[in-house]
């Protein structure tokens, strides 16, 4: 797989690795590690996620309830944390979702706003 | 941030060490797990781990700040704050000891009067929602004195306003209560049969006064009859039997329905009530049914407010109904209607008082500040290298001032404790010493308000002192300090300044504080001063009733024997009976006709009225000018006569001589329905009424003997000590009848020194909060100046060496002080002159501006400064130069 | 001028005394420029202390000008500073509170001069030490030969008969240093009799006479 080049990569928004991390558990538990991955491969690559930032984000998301971690073995028999989405992480996860998406939507319409005016 | 969070940073607080751990211990694993990826896609083992941390960004920082995402950082830098400042406070134990007991005296001062201001101003009125009950005034107009409304007046306004829930009048009455043994005398109040459910007030045996309790003889023929708990308690053994027994009060039967809940007081301005029974006893009574008389002005009246009404809505209402009134009853003097909140009525006069007492100990606390705020200076000066250690360290700004603000905060917190500690005795002192005429004064206790009030005022005072301090090691560059602090004794002008301003605020304060206490002094003695008119000294008085059932012509015979017989006893100089005795509390004023001067009843002259025995003027040694004394046969059927005051002969006869002149008081009883007219036999000196800062009025005497009353103060005048005859008279009226209760024994002079009871209260404490104040200056002044002799140790020592002599050092030292000093007394007497007048309705015969005072203060404190300076200038002047020099 | 008589001062130490100086023999005469010279610890402050009538604890006899100054009392003892002597210090001691001019006032403020003749002293002194252009600096606006300069200046403006000079040039680069010790060579040429303490041994060529201290002893 080609590497992006760092300058069109997207430093990401504060808060927004919540979401990801969030979206990412949704699939199943995982450790830390297979996050960090997941999240460069859906983005093929277009987000740069330092791995050292998911930690503070994994512990603060732990203390608002809305993931768990629990000791486990990795698919190479390593001991790892595994984290797991809970309810209220999922409920959160709709409404960061949807939030998300009126703010895609009001961006996208700023950023051509000249076009129905020229039609009228 | 929510309470989850939250819970889960508190547990996090408990196993801090594994969480850490397990955060370690997770990156490392991350960190593996990415070196295998990177070495199975064929990066060399050195390479695939660089890789892998760089991919990773800084591992430390990671550990950190995920580790401080389960702690409250601020938490725990500020316990670590709390212990390094205790460990401080620990090591100076001088230092603390001063500062906390400074502040201890500012916050005790405060928390004291703050208690008092409290219990008196501040909580609520132990009735449902009082801040809708008001005291409707009936004033007279335009003068505005006056409080009482007349029965019929109150019936009227009751039936025709729209703002009020519910109206009541009440007013106290002395009973005597018959049985077995001597009569026992009762505090009663009358009051309309709605006063309890108006204050929302139910009983907790039997029951409250209903409607019909109004009509005379509702209950069984009798009147009903409520009993305060206590009362019950005491007297019946709370006895749930006593409901529907007969009780015998001065002669006259009445019927008890209920006993009131325990702690139920009203009115709160009298003292202890025993029992309340209902305006009834004034609808059939001999006395020509009081109640019936639109002209008696002689209930207060307190109403509820309808849900949503204003004052001023209400306000409106009542002037339109009294002025409606006043044209219907064109024969009666215009009456008015104000409105005030039951709590300003009760406690209005005292308001000032107390507003003034707390900014005073506001006042001390300031100063306790700014001389704490001094010392902290002083040893930050000493501290300041330790300060721009930490700077240097990369200690934030904002970190340092923490540290030092939460220093001052745990001093402050030590104050307060030992300050409530100071206050709550504090408060049990006052009330031992305070007059018992500010009311709900006992009800004094410590409760969450005056907690509070406490902590904050401590909290804030450690902010207020703490913050000097602070911003100076703030302020301090970090390279200049260490130099300075390397340097020494010649170091940091600024501080010296801070200092001096500090200073200068203190003497400012307390230049204030004295000289209030300067007029309050000065006010007091004149007020002291001040003739009542009568002689208080040797002059025993005592509320004597006549049994209930006596008729008029056999009160005056009771009257009669008693006086005749106190005056027979050994010791007695002279003895008379009197219906309102000066400064008692009780009083009357009417208007009155003379003859061939015919006015508008509206518009006739008002004087003070009194019913005196023969013998009244000689027992209270009030001159007599002109004329004759009342005597023996000045009865009902002799000429009826008077005895008028120096002010009422000049303003109404002068150049006449007004004996033999003819007046026709409004008040008269004993003659029926019409006032006769009184001829002039006498003329005395004036005497003092309620108040001794009060003008001269017009008086008017009439003899006892023809207005037959049921009660009347005897006063007698003895050789030794008046409270010695007690027993005498006490048998002399038990003697006379059995029937007949005394009560309010006092002496004259015990009366006068109650009613300057409070500005004498005012004017002590003030003068202990001003002498603190000043004490507390002059050692902030002392502080100060020994710390600047000490920093110009060396500066001395050069000037020494270059020709100065001791007393060219003593000098600059104590002009240093003075200038301290004058600047202070310059603003603080400018800022009493812009305070003082809150306290004019405190003083009698002196102005708020009063040169004297001023001049007075200011030497005080001059003299004061220079002392405090003293010792220090005597300490520079002995430094040795030698050694001053070599100090570096 | 000075007559010092078996002039001893020591401190208890322990048991015993630990001693500063130790029977000094003493004398100086109108005029002259005397250097003392010895080793830090020999007593050669103290010395000039006890003459400038600073130190009053000493035994011994000290008549200065005829006073008997060992009988003097201390306020006594400052008068005579006053009115004879003028200090320089190594390290100036100049107060930084004030101006050059103030600093100049100074003596003159404690000896009874009116203020107009005070101002025309100092207006004449900075003139002749030419600083009338720093007159309203403050001293930590000056160099260090400045602030020296400035010092001297107000050693003698209340015109002393003696100048006390403690290692006044120890701060000073060389070419100041020698500015100053001109300054001294020419004050005494006019008349002011200058003590002065110095490691210098160029600078201890200014003066007459050397005095050597060692332990309290006058060694030569």
């Amino acid at each position: 797989m080609a590497k992006q080049s760092s300058r069109d990569r997207i430093e990401l928004v504060y808060g927004s690795l919540d979401m990801l991390i969030l979206r990412t558990l949704l699939w199943g538990p995982t450790h830390g590690h297979g996050i960090a991955k997941s999240i460069e491969r859906v983005s093929e690559e277009m987000f740069k996620v330092e791995h050292g930032s998911l930690y503070p984000a994994l512990q603060r998301l732990q203390q608002e309830g809305w993931i768990t971690a629990e000791w486990g073995v990795s698919e190479k028999n390593q001991r790892a944390k595994y984290y797991r989405l809970t309810a209220a992480g999922r409920r959160q996860l709709a409404a960061e979702t949807s939030r998300w998406e009126r703010f895609v939507r009001a961006v996208t319409s700023v950023m051509r706003p000249a076009e129905p005016e020229e039609e009228t | 941030m929510n309470w989850r969070r939250h819970i889960a940073r508190i547990r996090a607080l408990f196993r801090r060490q594994k969480l850490a751990d397990e955060i370690d211990e997770e990156v490392r694993i991350h960190l593996e797990m990415e070196e295998q990826e990177n070495r199975e896609r064929g990066m060399s083992p050195e390479e695939a781990r660089y890789a892998a941390l760089r991919r990773f960004d800084n591992v430390t920082q990671t550990q950190e700040t995920s580790r401080e995402t389960w702690a409250w950082q601020w938490l725990e830098t500020f316990l670590q704050d709390v212990r390094y400042g205790l460990r401080q406070l620990r090591r100076n134990p001088g230092f603390t000891a001063v500062a906390v007991l400074t502040l201890a005296l500012g916050i005790g001062a405060n928390t004291a009067i703050f208690s008092v201001v409290n219990a008196v101003l501040l909580r609520p009125l132990p009735y449902q929602q009082p801040q809708r009950l008001v005291f409707i005034n009936s004033i007279q107009v335009p003068a505005g004195m006056g409080r009482e409304a007349s029965y019929p007046d109150f019936l009227d306004w009751q039936a025709r306003n729209h703002v009020f829930k519910m109206m009541a009048v009440f007013r106290t009455e002395n009973f005597a209560l018959i049985g077995t043994g001597e009569p026992q005398h009762l505090s009663g109040a009358v009051v309309s049969a709605n006063l309890f459910p108006l204050l929302g007030v139910s009983a907790v045996l039997g029951r409250t006064f209903q409607p019909g309790d109004d009509v005379p003889g509702a209950v069984n023929g009798t009147n009903a009859l409520i009993l305060s708990y206590g009362f019950w308690q005491q007297r019946f053994g709370s006895d749930p039997r006593v409901i529907g027994d007969g009780i015998n009060l001065d002669g006259r039967p009445f019927t008890v329905v209920g006993v009131a809940p325990p702690g139920f007081q009203f009115p709160i301005q009298s003292g202890p009530i025993d029992v309340w029974t209902t305006i009834a006893i004034d609808k059939g009574s001999a006395a020509d049914g009081v109640a019936t008389q639109r002209g008696a002005h002689y209930l207060d009246v307190i109403a509820r407010l309808k849900a949503g009404v204003t004052i001023g809505r209400a306000q409106v209402e009542m002037s339109a109904i009294v002025s409606a009134m006043n044209r219907e009853h064109p024969d009666i003097h215009p009456r008015g209607a104000r409105i005030v909140p039951m709590i300003d009525g009760l406690v209005g006069p005292a308001r000032v008082a107390l507003l003034i007492l707390l900014s005073a100990v506001g006042c001390v606390l300031l100063i306790a500040c700014v001389n704490v705020a001094n010392l902290l200076l002083a040893r930050a000066a000493t501290r300041q290298r330790e300060m721009s250690i930490r700077n240097a360290l990369g200690a934030s700004r904002s970190r340092v001032v923490r540290q030092v603000l939460t220093e001052s905060t745990l001093l402050s917190l030590l104050g307060g404790l030992l300050g409530l500690w100071l206050g709550l005795r504090g408060v049990g002192l006052l009330i031992r010493v305070t007059p018992v005429d500010i009311p709900r004064l006992a009800q004094v206790r410590l409760d969450g308000h005056v907690l509070i009030f406490t902590a904050a005022v401590s909290l804030l005072t450690g902010m207020l002192f703490g913050l000097a301090p602070a911003l100076i090691s703030f302020k301090s560059d970090v390279a200049e300090s260490l130099k300075e602090a390397g340097r020494g004794p010649t170091s940091g002008p600024h501080r010296a300044k801070t200092h001096g301003v500090l200073v200068v605020v203190e003497i400012g304060a307390a230049t204030v504080l004295l000289f209030g206490a300067g007029l309050l002094i000065q006010s007091f003695l004149k007020l002291m001063q001040v003739n009542p008119g009568f002689d208080s000294v040797h002059v025993l008085s005592l509320r004597v009733n006549s049994p209930g059932a006596y008729s008029q012509a056999q009160q005056l015979i009771f009257f009669d024997q008693v006086i005749d017989r106190v005056r027979s006893l050994p010791g007695v100089l002279a003895a008379s009976g009197v219906f309102g005795l000066p400064f008692s509390d009780i009083e009357a004023d009417t208007g009155f006709d003379i003859e061939g001067r015919p006015v508008a009843k509206a518009n006739r002259p008002e004087t003070n009225f009194e019913a005196v025995a023969p013998d009244y003027f000689k027992t209270l040694g009030i001159p007599l000018l002109r004329g004759r004394d009342f005597n023996e046969r000045d009865d009902l059927q002799s000429t009826p006569v008077a005895i008028i005051n120096e002010t009422l002969a000049r303003q109404f006869f002068p150049g006449e001589n007004p004996i033999g002149q003819r007046i026709k008081p409004g008040i008269s009883i004993g003659y029926g329905s019409r006032d006769p007219m009184r001829e002039i036999v006498g003329v005395v000196g004036d005497v003092k009424v309620q108040d001794l800062a009060a003008g001269p009025q017009p008086q008017c005497y009439v003899p006892l003997q023809q207005s037959p009353l049921g009660v009347m103060s005897l006063v007698v005048r003895v050789q030794g000590s008046p409270l010695e005859l007690v027993p005498a008279v006490r048998s002399v009226v038990a003697s006379t009848s059995n029937q007949a209760p005394i009560y309010n024994i006092k002496t004259l002079a015990q009366l006068l020194a109650q009613s300057v009871a409070q500005p004498r209260f005012v004017t002590l404490l003030l003068g202990i909060f001003a002498a603190l104040a000043v004490i507390l200056a002059a050692t902030g002044l002392y502080g100060v100046i020994s710390y600047s002799v000490a920093q110009r140790t060396h500066e001395i020592g050069i000037r020494m060496a270059l020709g100065a002599e001791k007393v060219d050092v003593l000098k600059m030292v104590l002009g240093q002080g003075l200038k301290l000093a004058l600047i202070g007394v310059a603003i603080g007497i400018a800022g009493a002159l812009a305070l003082t007048r809150f306290l004019a309705s405190l003083l009698y015969g002196v102005k708020p501006t009063d040169p004297l005072t001023f001049i007075a203060v200011s030497l005080i404190l001059i003299v004061v400064a220079l002392l405090a300076c003293y010792i220090p200038a005597r300490r520079a002047a002995n430094v040795d130069p030698m050694v001053a020099l070599r100090y570096e | 001028m000075i007559e010092l008589r078996n002039v001893e001062k020591s401190y208890p130490v322990g048991a015993g005394r630990y001693w500063v100086l130790r029977r000094i023999d003493l004398d100086i005469k109108d005029g002259e420029f005397v250097t003392v010279m010895g080793p830090s610890g020999a007593g050669k402050s103290t010395l000039l202390a006890i003459v400038g009538m600073l130190d009053g604890a000493f035994d011994g006899e000290y008549f200065f000008l005829g006073h008997a100054v060992h009988k003097l009392n201390t306020k006594k003892r400052a008068e005579l500073n006053k009115h004879y002597i003028g200090f320089v210090f190594q390290q100036y001691h100049l107060l930084d509170g004030l101006t050059v001019a103030e600093n100049l006032d100074i003596p003159l403020s404690y000896r009874n001069i009116k203020a107009s003749a005070r101002q025309a002293m100092v207006a004449d002194t900075l003139d002749r030490f030419n600083i009338v252009g720093k007159k309203d600096l403050f001293p930590s606006q000056l160099s260090g030969g400045q602030q020296q300069l400035v010092a001297v200046a107000r050693a003698v403006i209340a015109s002393p008969k003696l100048i006390l000079a403690d290692e006044p040039t120890g701060n000073l680069h060389s070419s100041q240093g020698k500015e100053i010790m001109d300054l001294f060579k020419k004050l005494n040429d006019e008349g002011t009799t200058i003590i002065q303490v110095t490691h210098n041994e160029a600078w201890a060529a200014y003066g007459n006479r050397i005095i050597q201290l060692q332990d309290g002893w006058v060694v030569k």
